[in-house]
């Protein structure tokens, strides 16, 4: 239903929307924990414009309540606010709801001013803003926006895989969007979250006693599969870990889930070797266990759900400064 | 040592040295409802990735056919997102052992089958009446030297059914196994809302100066089951509410509730705390049993709107039999906190809700200004921590009735644990098996908390055995518990909590 951008009427509007939704839930439905502000540089609704947003955000509902407040460009004279609302049922029938406020951001500019969103922010819940379609794109039209708005966001979700400059463009982008905003906020990246398999076993790898001394011999790493930005996130946490620059190969390009290998050759030893394959096993060394590759949604859902300010990401993003 | 600079932010989750864990009763309904599908669940979320599963039971199976049924097993709708692969992967790697507990061949097998991973937990899902047999030959065997690495046993309740025989199984235990070594489950403590007492508790700044005798007025702690004694009616004549819920799992509760803040948490600094408040349980001795506790049993009656029959008629229980299916008692704790505020405990089969829950109900204003000075009008603030089901907290208190008047009533603030989070709550033994394996026996009973819990407990069944009284008072099936109940509470206006 379409409405003014008056955000009392919104608000009531959200209410009578809530009170129907919520009905055929016998156990009551829940209340929201954050509000999720996605930033979009394309209308969905265009034909080609591939929706991956909402696939993603299929994954919370019914486990997050929340209230989602999308920004998207429209060809319309005037923004106008479009209010809707969904529930989804928990294994213990209480709903589980969605109050979503979609704002078609015209080409009177007013969309993506605070002043439209901002009173529409859940108060003392966290807030997090998400810009899920290309990272430069989307900053470049909503840098002021986010600027204007710095205090009133926790932290900012991108996905710099979704880039269609370079790598050091996007890393770039996610740094220059904290820079402009005096790092009134935490940047997270999707591709960062993606990359943990390879940290996570990379660090096993070289965790017993014995192999420890080894890291400060690796002369090289290659790494077959993975984007070509979760490879640069790689060889720069490596770098960054092992304070020095080593040599790197990103030889196959391929979804990580798709599997992966990474060889480290080391001076004086034999290599080191990890991987995965697309049954989603995987070996260090001897060892084998399942290992579950996170979707987007599940990303998405650890990232609203802690606050905590990733120190070694800030570390690999000040790279991409120099 | 080098450290590994790779692991920095990481915050790996906690994952155990590589160890064969043993599981003795592998054919067991415990293994199959509870270990496999925890198990499992680990395996999924890669945090048991150098555990390898050895089954040990009597039972005419081999290998294969031990695979087999834990594959079977794995087809239940929790995991229906496995998939078959990674379920293959899980079961390919389990081990089984044929053999009786008694034969000595049989621990011999573990040590030559299974010689790697050397760090060893052995689990005993068996009936208490094995621990003595099995404990003995592990020990007889070898495997519980701690000389290769590391070896733990995990035991489940009941440890004991009074306090000497509690204290002969613990020496057994000791005999074979160093205290640190020996993980005694109490699955409760394994719930998340049980642990998120003490996080509730000690990671807020606002409970905690009301928490006392200065503002508190009573404590209620209920645990409430809807079930008879079903197939267990023959166990369940030789144990009682006493000893089958009041002595662990409401002793835990009530330790939690009524604990210190520990120093850190460190395992001992919180099995210290438990124990200081285990120990400072006046006694209920001799005749005082008679006017403080309250025994039940159920007689026929509908439950959930389904007639069911009185606790004698159930199988395997006899015609006269007193054993009490309903237990309540009043408690003090002999501490500067908690010293004249009761703490009333109740459990019992058969009622008419099922329902665990520990209220706190706070004294009423000093000086009642409202509501024409009635205290009946100013009902006291009540917090209540609901462990299951609908998890949550309730705070209860007074707000003005509209209009022009003083008048008041009682509204709820609600927190329903899950309304932040969709996703079922993690089995309480996924939580247990994962730290008994990683060497963290927080969540687990220490030798003394045991003991200090028997002898509370042991005083009681002596006194109910000494004296006859009080009577085992019969209560109408789906209904509150027996009538006696409510006058152990002591003053007219105070009432359990309605289940």
């Amino acid at each position: 239903m379409s409405s003014a951008l008056d955000p009392h009427g919104i608000e009531e509007e959200i209410a009578r929307i809530r009170e129907r939704e919520s009905n055929p839930y016998s156990a009551g439905t829940k209340t929201n924990i954050f509000t999720l502000v996605i930033f979009r540089s394309a209308d969905p609704q265009e034909p080609g414009s591939s929706d991956h947003v909402e696939r993603v955000l299929q994954f919370l509902l019914g486990k997050r309540p929340a209230r989602i407040i999308t920004i998207q460009p429209a060809r319309a004279a005037r923004t106008e606010v479009v209010v809707s609302g969904r529930c989804y049922p928990d294994r213990r029938n209480r709903g589980v709801c969605f109050e979503e406020v979609r704002i078609d951001s015209g080409e009177d500019g007013v969309g993506g001013d605070p002043g439209v969103w901002a009173p529409l922010l859940i108060r003392d819940l966290p807030v997090f803003a998400w810009m899920p379609d290309s990272l430069p794109e989307e900053a470049r039209r909503w840098t002021t926006s986010l600027r204007n708005a710095a205090g009133l966001i926790d932290k900012l979700l991108g996905d710099s895989s979704r880039s269609a400059g370079t790598e050091d463009e996007a890393m770039a982008t996610l740094q220059s969007l904290r820079d402009a905003t005096a790092d009134a906020f935490q940047v997270s990246d999707f591709s960062w979250r993606r990359d943990r398999v390879l940290r996570e076993q990379a660090a096993r790898a070289f965790d017993a006693p014995e192999a420890r001394p080894l890291l400060s011999s690796v002369r090289s790493v290659q790494l077959y599969g993975g984007s070509r930005m979760e490879a640069w996130l790689f060889f720069h946490w490596l770098a960054s870990r092992l304070g020095r620059e080593i040599q790197t190969d990103h030889a196959w390009v391929g979804p990580l889930q798709e599997g992966f290998k990474v060889t480290f050759r080391i001076d004086g030893a034999s290599n080191v070797e990890i991987g995965c394959t697309r049954g989603g096993c995987l070996s260090v060394g001897e060892e084998k266990g399942a290992y579950r590759f996170p979707t987007d949604g599940e990303i998405l859902m650890d990232e609203v759900d802690t606050l905590a300010r990733d120190a070694v990401f800030a570390e690999v993003l000040s790279r991409a400064r120099r | 040592m080098h450290d590994n600079p790779l692991m920095a932010g990481l915050g790996l989750p906690r994952e155990p040295r590589p160890l064969t864990l043993v599981i003795f009763g592998a054919s067991g309904d415990l293994t199959r409802r509870k270990l496999f599908p925890a198990l499992f669940s680990l395996y999924l979320k890669g945090s048991i990735p150098g555990v390898r599963l050895v089954g040990f039971a009597r039972r005419d199976w081999d290998t294969q056919k031990f695979r087999a049924l834990v594959r079977e097993w794995l087809d239940s709708d929790d995991f229906v997102t496995a998939s078959p692969e990674v379920k293959d992967a899980f079961v390919s790697g389990l081990g089984f052992i044929k053999s009786s507990f008694e034969s000595a061949e049989g621990y011999e097998e573990i040590g030559r089958q299974f010689p790697q991973p050397a760090n060893r937990v052995f689990y005993l899902a068996t009936p208490p009446d094995s621990y003595e047999t099995i404990v003995e030959r592990i020990r007889l065997a070898g495997l519980a030297d701690q000389r290769d690495g590391f070896s733990r046993i995990i035991v489940e309740k009941p440890i004991g059914r009074d306090l000497s025989s509690a204290r002969s199984l613990n020496e057994l235990f000791a005999r074979a196994f160093p205290e640190e070594q020996i993980y005694r489950i109490d699955h409760y403590l394994g719930k998340e809302t049980v642990q998120n007492i003490m996080l509730m508790r000690f990671g807020n700044r606002i409970f905690e100066p009301v928490w006392n005798n200065r503002y508190v007025d009573h404590v209620q702690i209920t645990m409430a089951e809807t079930l008879g004694v079903g197939t267990r009616g023959g166990y369940y004549e030789t144990a009682g509410a006493l000893r089958d819920m009041m002595q662990n799992h409401m002793l835990q509760l009530l330790s939690l509730v009524a604990m210190e803040p520990p120093v850190d948490l460190d395992p001992d600094s919180i099995h210290d705390e438990k124990v200081k408040v285990l120990k400072s349980l006046a006694p209920i001795a001799g005749a005082r049993v008679a006017t403080e506790t309250v025994r039940g049993q159920y007689e026929k009656g509908i439950v959930e709107g389904a007639e069911v029959p009185g606790y004698r008629q159930e199988t395997g229980v006899a015609d006269g039999s007193r054993t009490e299916t309903f237990a309540a008692l009043r408690v003090y704790l002999d501490s500067w906190r908690w010293a004249g505020v009761p703490f009333f405990l109740r459990t019992g089969k058969r009622l008419s809700r099922r329902t665990t829950e520990i209220s706190l109900h706070f004294k009423r204003p000093p000086l009642l200004l409202f509501a024409e000075k009635k205290p009946a009008a100013t009902p006291p603030n009540v917090l209540t921590f609901r462990i299951q089901p609908q998890e949550g907290i309730t705070i209860s208190f007074n707000s003005k009735i509209p209009g022009a008047t003083t008048e008041m009533r009682t509204v709820n603030m609600d927190f329903s644990y899950g309304s932040a989070f969709g996703e079922e709550l993690p089995d309480a033994y996924e939580r247990l098996l994962q730290d008994a394996m990683l060497g963290d026996s927080t969540l687990y009973m220490r030798k003394d908390e045991v003991d200090a819990a028997w002898r509370f407990i042991t005083d009681i069944l002596d006194g109910w055995q000494k004296t006859g009284t009080p009577e085992v008072s019969p209560y109408r099936a789906g209904g509150p518990g027996p009538d006696a109940a409510t006058a152990l509470l002591g003053a007219a206006d105070r009432r359990w909590r309605r289940l």
